[in-house]
């Protein structure tokens, strides 16, 4: 595939070492060090404390109820009900305590994700789906935060427990600890036997679930199109089969699962089986109490040894999310910005291309060798026939992409020495398709600049003539919008675009096609409110008419990678080349339908 | 939300029937071990081992056939929902209106149909369950108590009702952290989705520093709802545990009180040591009730949310018995058309006739309803007042697909899928040959463009045709229109993006096409109307002008105020042409 999506199969092996995982996970953790030892010290103390009241029962029963002595029977039972208010003000201190562990280090993740995400040029996001983006964000990041939460603390608190029921188990009686430890083997046994198809199964299913929703977000997203051409059946029906595959898959995961529990309940009670038989042939050496305690421990050991043969699933799928995480982390954005808090000082605006070479994907080459001058205080305009790499021009200004070899110099300075941020508070930019965030239609028209005052916002959309629309919606400027709002037609949307560049004022304006659906009139309009704002600001303006080139005072004709032509709109007529004849068709037609 | 399990009720009900079954046997156990600690341990009565330890393993192995039943079929049962449910909600989307889906953001309806449908499933399929079997073994349990020692019983029902009630306030209390963290986790989607897709405005503007706070604030949020509802889950289920273990040690301790000072009532050892077990038995129900008592709400919300999608009626929609026929098309009448969207007018009385298989156009500003007027026709959207007929016939008498099929609107800005050109191609019509696909390719002019990648008609466009430049997604679009072949074909205003050169080759190439056609074209240009027959001025939603090209450039109107303005820019190369 040209552009090299990343299929996610999820059951290959994984491509990380677990070393660095631990490495990376043991990174987040380390500053909150403090916290997760108390946590783990709570949680020490309260397993042994667990295990108390059973030996309590032991004694109730052996010396209280058999040696009948009601004092005992007394006070054992009221340190029975003491042990478990202890042992639960400290599991409760202690989850607390581990689940803000969780939760800060899940929310310290995640802000470091979305600040690297914002961080990547956009070739990033020509490569990765937002889908995926998001459930790397979200749930991958949320899968980890449990793991690191519970199950990690969780396994020490088994550990312990296994420890501390054999020593007491030990400690009461050599055979029966024994007879219960000869068990181990077979749900280790079963732990490997079923821990592989666990977890390729799991695995399926997470890839299938994940179909699932790309697919229905995806036509969502193109329902018009799907109303357009009335193909509701086709993308129903593709939709069913992938549906169908994450059904089954469930069913097969599901089955799966319920077997296991059956199965090492059976493998439990098999052990007591053993114990009841041994001590049905040696009746005279065991009390009540000790077979009261064996069977609560055995149930206790069992349940552990249980969780630790499904630990290792779940710490597959922790592992499988903390690797996707990471590769997210260490996806360096093919732009490191200096970070030297350098400014860039702009005095005229003017803007050189020094054999600039550039392509998108390695391959085809948009670029080469490309030299030119953009005139500081000057509008200039651009044209060419689609695809001639007009809007790569300007997206190269503003450092959406990062350029193969070359320099670009604003008033001298390379641009790639500044942050990206400094360079861009300098540039308004609007682009192509101008786009509308789920905020209010105030917030919207302000975007880019957050401190301006709303006074200041409703003269510009005075000025660009927005004002009139906006005043007639229920809720004014404070009406709130979706992205896929029809509120604003398209182009009323440029004008928002235009609106938010005037507010944010800055010396360089590009301007992508920026008033292709605009009517005339408003054109017209647009064009003498913009004379005013364009005093003394460099602007390089892509257009295909002529009634917006004309304007301009300087014109550079762009095809196949080269300016072939430049020159003032007078000139380049008169040079009776490519922009003569691109824009003698317009006029033909104009006169055509006048004659 | 029963509604959903209905039609699975036959898994539902084997599944619960099973877990009863297996929680009834598993109480059985502690009764075995009982027994054996009696006879064995203290009575030494070694005839009774066997039968002990075959009950003992019969038993877990029954149990253990129901405990699989039990998982197995109340899981099939909710996948089984999840699935049909999932296909009817999609189903029900795509016959929607757009402007039901464009009034519910993408995150929105995506979270319904992933996130919602999973808390349906895990309640039908596992909350709801435990539950049923909790309070099951309540009452199971105090049976076995009242039969063991009728005195005891008092000590359990002392304890139940507040085992209830804690589960009560607990569900309570968190129902409303959890309807907010599911909000909270909904806006944190969108947010990612919406800042993905539009990331060139975020970088442009340098908002990267706003949004950042903005995405933790949020996140912010979900930590301390997280933390906020884990306090409340701790300081009330737990307690209930504790209540049980504390009846738990009670009756130990009445017990053991009773055999030693009053030996007649019978009461062993054994007998003690498994009432103790079935208390503990009795701690994992009770803390899973509450979730039981929460998720009904929970769940409730998730299922309004998506019934929203599933049962509120679809505002457009095919009469009965519809026409799928259309004929050629010989004239498409509006009849005083109406449209008001919020009380605010965006059409008023909107009467015009297109010929058929003529070129019409449309000219007017941005805002005057352009847009709106030629959705009416393929009903993405119906009027509020007046009719639109073709053929004489009104077009809600055809059925929506035949109008759909027989309609193609190229749009302002296309959504191309993320697949292979070809496949964006095909979308519209799979029924078509390599041939004719470069056919329309060739006349949309972008067959040499596509050829010119290396891998052609296979390469893959991106997320939103994102590696395409605008010209080039234009071009696509219209070829996909073209191939479907449709009687009418409306370009909105979709040829904004092409240089002048390749507008006019394209509709110089649509004159040939082989099938006949109307065209509907909106366009700024007075230049891209030039062939039509027909011409209409919109201004704020009413006709202001309209007839043929040259008759509304003689009149003093708009058209000619608008093809003043645009010749005179162009004066020089005029001059120059002349
Ligand atoms: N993100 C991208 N990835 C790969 N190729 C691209 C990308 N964006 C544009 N291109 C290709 O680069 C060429 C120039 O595009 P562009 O600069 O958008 O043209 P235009 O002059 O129409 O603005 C086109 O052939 C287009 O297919
Ligand atoms: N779904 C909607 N909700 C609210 N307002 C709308 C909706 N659709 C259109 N409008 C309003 O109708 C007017 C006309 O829009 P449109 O038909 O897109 O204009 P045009 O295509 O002529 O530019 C706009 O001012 C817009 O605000
Ligand atoms: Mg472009
Ligand atoms: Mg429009």
């Amino acid at each position: 595939m040209r552009h090299g999506f990343r299929v996610e199969v999820s059951n290959e092996p994984r491509r990380i070492s677990d070393r660095k995982l631990i490495k990376f996970g043991f990174n987040v953790l380390l500053p909150r060090k403090r916290l997760i030892i108390f946590a783990w010290v709570l949680i020490t103390i309260s397993t042994f404390v667990n295990l108390l009241p059973e030996l309590f029962l032991k004694q109730i029963l052996d010396q209280g109820v058999s040696g009948k002595n009601l004092s005992i029977i007394n006070r054992d039972a009221i340190l029975m009900i003491i042990v478990f208010i202890i042992s639960w003000i400290l599991s409760f201190t202690a989850q607390l305590t581990i689940v803000n562990i969780g939760e800060s280090s899940t929310l310290e993740i995640k802000d470091k994700m979305f600040a690297k995400l914002l961080n990547h040029t956009q070739s990033y996001f020509d490569k990765h789906k937002s889908g995926e983006i998001n459930s790397r964000i979200t749930n991958d990041v949320n899968s980890v935060s449990n793991f690191l939460g519970l199950n990690l603390i969780d396994i020490v608190n088994v550990f312990l427990q296994l420890i501390g029921i054999l020593l007491i188990m030990l400690s009461v009686d050599l055979t029966l600890t024994l007879i219960s430890a000869s068990m181990i083997p077979l749900f280790v046994l079963l732990g490997i036997f079923l821990v592989g198809p666990l977890r390729r199964i799991s695995m399926k299913r997470r890839k299938d679930i994940s179909k699932v929703t790309s697919s229905v977000a995806e036509n969502i997203s193109g329902i018009k199109e799907t109303k357009n051409f009335a193909t509701e059946k086709k993308v129903a029906k593709s939709f069913e089969q992938v549906n169908k595959e994450n059904y089954q898959s469930a069913l097969k995961a599901t089955s799966m699962f319920s077997l296991l529990s059956p199965l090492m309940t059976l493998f439990g009670s098999i052990g007591t089986a053993l114990i009841f038989i041994f001590v049905g042939y040696n009746m005279d050496i065991y009390t009540a109490g000790v077979l009261a305690l064996f069977y609560s421990y055995l149930n206790k050991f069992f349940g552990s040894v249980i969780f630790l043969t499904t630990f290792y699933s779940s710490y597959q799928a922790a592992f499988a999310s903390l690797e996707r995480i990471y590769e997210f982390m260490e996806e360096e954005p093919e732009i490191t910005d200096p970070n030297n808090g350098k400014n860039l000082i702009i005095t005229k605006g003017e803007i050189l291309f020094d054999s600039v070479s550039f392509s998108y994907d390695k391959k085809v080459t948009i670029y080469q060798n490309f030299s030119t001058k953009f005139e500081g205080k000057n509008i200039t305009a651009i044209v060419g026939e689609t695809g001639a790499g007009k809007s790569t021009l300007v997206k190269l200004i503003s450092r959406f992409y990062s350029i193969n070899t070359g320099k670009i110099l604003i008033d001298g300075q390379d641009i790639s020495l500044f942050d990206r941020t400094e360079l861009r508070s300098h540039i308004g930019f609007i682009t192509q398709t101008p786009k509308l965030f789920n905020l209010s239609v105030l917030e919207n028209l302000k975007y880019g600049s957050p401190a301006i005052e709303e006074d200041q916002v409703i003269q510009i959309a005075k000025l660009v003539g927005l004002h009139n629309l906006i005043s007639k919606l229920p809720n004014g400027y404070n009406t709130q919008i979706t992205s896929k709002s029809n509120l604003f037609s398209m182009g009323q949307r440029q004008l928002v675009s235009f609106c938010r560049v005037i507010l944010k004022n800055p010396p360089i304006i590009l301007m992508d096609e920026a008033t292709s659906s605009l009517d005339s009139i408003s054109e017209f309009k647009i064009h003498e409110a913009l004379s005013v704002v364009f005093k003394d600001k460099t602007a390089i303006i892509i257009a295909h008419r002529l009634s917006t080139i004309r304007n301009a005072d300087h014109i550079l004709v762009i095809d196949g990678g080269r300016v072939i032509e430049e020159g003032s709109h007078r000139s380049l007529i008169d040079q009776k080349g490519k922009y003569y004849s691109l824009y003698k068709k317009q006029v033909h037609r104009l006169m055509k339908v006048s004659n | 939300m029963f509604r959903i399990a209905k039609p699975q009720i036959k898994f539902f009900s084997v599944g619960v029937l099973s877990m009863i079954l297996g929680v009834q046997l598993g109480l059985l156990i502690p009764v075995i071990v009982g027994w054996f600690i009696d006879s064995i341990v203290v009575n030494h009565r070694a005839n009774e081992l066997w039968a002990i330890v075959i009950s003992l393993l019969g038993v877990t192995v029954l149990k253990g056939l129901f405990d699989f039943g039990n998982r197995y079929f109340n899981e099939k049962g909710g996948e089984l929902s999840m699935y049909k449910l999932r296909n009817q909600l999609f189903q029900k989307l795509q016959s929607h209106s757009l402007t039901f889906i464009q009034s519910r953001s993408e995150g929105n309806i995506l979270s319904r149909m992933t996130a919602d449908l999973d808390v349906i499933k895990s309640y039908l399929s596992r909350d709801f369950r435990l539950g049923i079997s909790a309070i099951y073994y309540y009452f199971s349990i105090g049976v076995i108590i009242y039969l063991t020692l009728p005195l005891l019983i008092l000590f359990y029902l002392v304890l139940v009702p507040f085992l209830f009630l804690i589960s009560w306030v607990y569900g309570r209390k968190v129902r409303p952290i959890i309807k907010e963290r599911r909000k909270t986790l909904d806006r944190v989607s969108t947010h990612i989705q919406e800042k993905v897709a539009n990331v060139d405005i975020v970088q442009a503007f340098t908002m990267e520093k706003y949004e950042l706070d903005r995405f933790h604030d949020e996140n912010k949020l979900y930590r301390d709802l997280a933390v906020k509802s884990l306090l409340i889950r701790g300081s009330t289920l737990p307690l209930a545990t504790v209540l049980v273990s504390v009846a738990g040690v009670a009756i130990i301790w009445f017990g053991s009180v009773e055999i030693v000072t009053n030996p007649l009532t019978g009461l062993t050892i054994g007998q003690i040591v498994s009432l103790n077990l079935l208390m503990i038995q009795l701690r994992t129900p009770t803390r899973l009730f509450g979730n039981f008592i929460s998720g009904v709400n929970s769940v409730q919300v998730s299922a309004d949310r998506v019934f929203d999608i599933l049962y509120s009626d679809v505002d457009i929609r095919d009469k009965e018995n519809p026409l799928t026929q259309m004929g050629e098309i010989k004239e498409i009448t509006y009849n005083k058309v109406t449209v008001t969207i919020k009380e605010r007018k965006i059409l008023s009385d909107i009467t015009l006739k297109f010929k058929g298989e003529t070129v019409n156009g449309i000219l007017g500003s941005s805002g005057s309803g352009k847009t709106t007027l030629i959705n009416l026709l393929p009903r993405f959207q119906d009027p509020q007042e007046g009719s639109i007929l073709i053929n004489g016939v009104n077009i809600r008498d055809y059925s929506l697909k035949t109008l759909r099929q027989n309609i193609s609107i190229v749009n302002q800005e296309n959504f191309l899928f993320n697949k292979s050109i070809l496949e964006n191609l095909l979308f519209s019509n799979q029924n078509v040959s390599m041939d004719e696909v470069v056919k329309y390719t060739k006349i949309a002019q972008i067959h040499k463009f596509i050829s010119s990648l290396p891998e052609a008609y296979d390469t893959i466009i991106g997320e939103r045709g994102i590696t395409l430049s605008g010209g080039q997604q234009q071009r696509l679009s219209i070829a996909r229109a073209l191939l479907s072949r449709p009687k009418i074909i409306i370009f909105d205003d979709s040829t904004s993006s092409l240089d002048a050169g390749t507008e006019l080759i394209i509709q110089e190439e649509l004159q040939k096409l082989e099938y006949k056609v109307t065209m509907i074209i909106i366009s700024q240009k007075i230049s891209s109307v030039r062939y039509a027959d027909y011409v209409c001025l919109l201004d704020q939603g009413e006709i202001i002008e309209q007839g043929n090209p040259s008759e509304l450039l003689n009149s003093e109107g708009l058209y000619r105020k608008i093809y003043s303005l645009q010749r005179l820019d162009s004066m020089v190369v005029e001059e120059e042409v002349q």
